[in-house]
């Protein structure tokens, strides 16, 4: 009986994959995209094209894994890919969408971030989540619901809207005092620069 | 919250207007506080995002890598083919087809991706920016890749293309000559609408190649067609004279088809569907209420010269008050020589009832001297109209009551003299009034919201204000209600 993928290292993965089973790629798409989503979303781009972005950078490493070098580390590898993606993204957003250069600066300087620290192994990354833990148990029961739904469930401010009992625009305001709140308390807790 | 924060939310929605990046750039840039202040709200929106526990594109990926799989492998050149690159005639011809390459890819560059434009006409003035220089142009000047063109708020301009595509830019547009790399499709042209209105005329494009206008919220997609396209920070707007158009959300990459008469939007509180266009012929005077009509109101009625209505003093901030410069001739012109008139109004009353009547529009010059006048009396929308058969005026009562709510306000009268009024498609009055529109006062303006010459303000607010020389009948009327009030395309 064939093992299951999940058992498999990713270079066994890989081998499977050049060897011509293509559905194993599945395996490396589930077990990576979190990863790559976090670098992705350091572009603070829209909900639906974020999963485009990082779909692209799927479909770009399955198209390069015949240079991918069994035993180099396929995680750095693939975030290298992510990482030069959210750039070329970033330079046409910036000079097509018309956005401030402050937010564009911003964005690079947080890209570089993500670069230096690989996100979830840092002590000052994890005491910035636990702080905003903490600071989302402070905001009043709205916010906290509106904030849950936007960000855990990936619900539109209009189904939001929906679920509350308020309107669209409401919702956007619940939001953004909870983004203003959470800055504050995030602030006084010393994990913002 | 602070003023920063709410641009920050509008940055982060991508709703932020041309003018409020600059006001975000410059509170950023003036103040470290700020700079860091925005800072952090961005760190917050990452940390908020990374919170995801249901992101999954395990699916959508595979799909994609499936296909790129099954997708034939092109196959490696003959091994031939190594030995003739050492023979000293490939050794001259591939650095020089490759040179011959760099040189038409680098003037296929230079002259736009595909093709270029050149203005063919400008009336007013016209600003182009290109490569970091503004100069004001008129017409013959060739446009290049990246360039930016901004007409003035009383200047328009006219594009054309290799092929007699033309493309009109309306007062106050501006256009930036930018590839759109975010669509499958390849385009033969390419043109971002980044604010105010076009009309295009485009001719037939090359198969799978079709001309891509994007805005801030859509892509139109144009494989020859007349059509016209309008954006504003909150929404981008289509409307289809001849053929078809495509029109696809950007948001989510949802695409609608837009036929010849039908109109579509993209916008928050818009469904993506294909809606008749309203009626067109025959109107003289159209007032939308844009953001940047707090001014001058425009009549994009594209008729005739325009009647742009300037704001008056008004007692009340609910009180509109928008009265033109000069005599309204297109109008008094129009309905006298057709003995019809349309006149119409998307409104919502401040108060219930109301009194003078208060004016919502009037062709009058106090109560003795009236061509015409849509107004609110007491709980009920009246329609003064003076023809050779009245004394001063005669009068259409509506049988509905006024109420808070946004309300499509119409009066139709017929050359016969039939006099109609409308309330949200439903006709709530009718009367003959009989004559002919010879005896109308030949000096009088036009006013919305109050009277020109007297104090009679009407409280609430406009949407649209619409004046036809012609009877809109009971189907026509009604295409024009379902078009609610916020889908004028058309200049």
């Amino acid at each position: 009986m064939k093992p299951d993928a999940a058992d498999f290292s990713t270079d066994e993965i890989i081998a499977e994959i050049r060897r011509g089973d293509v559905e194993a790629y599945r395996q490396i798409v589930v077990r990576y995209q979190g990863e790559v989503l976090k670098i992705v979303n350091a572009m603070l781009i829209d909900y639906s094209a974020r999963e485009d972005v990082v779909q692209q950078v799927f479909v770009r490493a399955f198209q390069a894994l015949d240079q991918y070098e069994i035993g180099r580390g396929f995680g750095k590898w693939l975030k290298a890919i992510a990482r030069n993606m959210v750039r070329e993204e970033l330079r046409k957003r910036y000079r097509y969408k018309g956005r401030i250069e402050a937010y564009a600066k911003s964005v690079i300087e947080r890209l570089d971030g993500v670069d230096a620290n690989e996100i979830g192994k840092n002590e000052e990354i994890w005491m910035r989540r636990q702080a905003l833990s903490d600071c989302m148990g402070g905001l009043e029961e709205h916010s906290a619901e509106a904030v849950k739904l936007h960000y855990l469930e990936r619900k539109k401010t209009e189904e939001i809207a929906g679920l509350i009992g308020k309107s669209a625009g409401a919702v956007r305001t619940l939001l953004y005092r909870a983004r203003g709140q959470l800055r504050q308390c995030m602030e006084s807790k010393g994990v913002l620069a | 919250m602070s003023r920063l924060e709410e641009l920050v939310q509008k940055e982060l929605e991508g709703r932020l207007s041309r003018s409020e990046v600059r006001e975000l750039q410059s509170l950023v840039d003036a103040d470290p506080e700020a700079a860091t202040h925005f800072r952090q709200l961005l760190d917050v929106e990452v940390e908020l995002r990374n919170l995801d526990q249901h992101f999954d594109v395990a699916d959508a990926t595979m799909d994609r890598v499936i296909k790129l799989a099954r997708k034939p492998k092109k196959k490696p050149a003959p091994a031939i083919l190594d030995t003739l690159v050492d023979r000293w005639f490939y050794r001259i011809a591939i650095p020089a087809g490759v040179a011959a390459g760099l040189v038409i890819s680098f003037v296929l560059w230079q002259d736009g991706w595909f093709e270029s434009a050149d203005f063919v006409g400008v009336e007013g003035s016209v600003k182009v920016l290109s490569q970091g220089e503004s100069e004001w142009v008129s017409q013959g000047v060739k446009l290049r890749p990246y360039d930016r063109v901004l007409a003035s708020p009383d200047s328009t301009g006219e594009l054309r293309y290799r092929d007699d595509t033309q493309v009109r830019l309306d007062r106050g547009t501006e256009v930036v000559f930018e590839p759109s790399f975010e669509l499958d499709e390849t385009p033969s042209k390419s043109l971002q609408l980044v604010a105010g209105r076009i009309e295009a005329e485009v001719a037939e494009q090359p198969p799978a190649k079709p001309f891509i206008l994007q805005t801030q919220h859509a892509y139109a997609i144009v494989r020859g067609t007349r059509f016209s396209l309008a954006t504003d920070e909150v929404q981008t707007r289509l409307e289809v004279t001849e053929g078809q158009v495509d029109l696809r959300r950007a948001s989510d990459g949802a695409t609608v088809e837009v036929r010849a008469g039908m109109f579509a939007v993209v916008g928050p509180d818009s469904d993506l569907s294909a809606k008749p266009s309203r009626i067109k012929s025959d109107l003289i005077a159209l007032y939308t209420f844009e953001k940047g009509d707090e001014k001058v109101l425009r009549d994009r009625s594209g008729s005739d010269e325009p009647l742009d209505l300037q704001a008056a003093r008004t007692s009340k901030p609910s009180a509109p008050n928008f009265q033109s410069d000069s005599v309204a001739t297109k109008i008094l012109n129009g309905c006298q020589e057709s003995r019809a008139i349309t006149v119409e109004a998307w409104i919502r009353p401040e108060k219930k009832s109301q009194s003078g009547p208060a004016r919502i529009v009037a062709f009058s010059k106090g109560s003795a001297s009236t061509n015409f006048l849509l107004g609110q009396d007491g709980d009920r929308f009246i329609f003064r109209l003076c023809t050779t058969e009245t004394k001063t005026y005669e009068v259409l009562k509506s049988s509905a009551r006024a109420s808070l709510r946004l309300t499509h306000l119409v009066f139709t009268r017929t050359p016969d003299g039939e006099a109609k009024i409308y309330i949200n498609g439903r006709m709530v009055g009718q009367s003959r009034i009989r004559g002919y529109f010879t005896n109308w006062h030949p000096d009088l303006k036009l006013g919305l919201g109050n009277d020109p010459s007297v104090n009679r303000s009407w409280q609430g607010q406009f949407r649209l204000a619409a004046i036809y020389s012609k009877a809109l009948s009971k189907s026509e009327v009604q295409r024009n209600f379902a078009s609610g009030p916020d889908q004028v395309v058309t200049r």
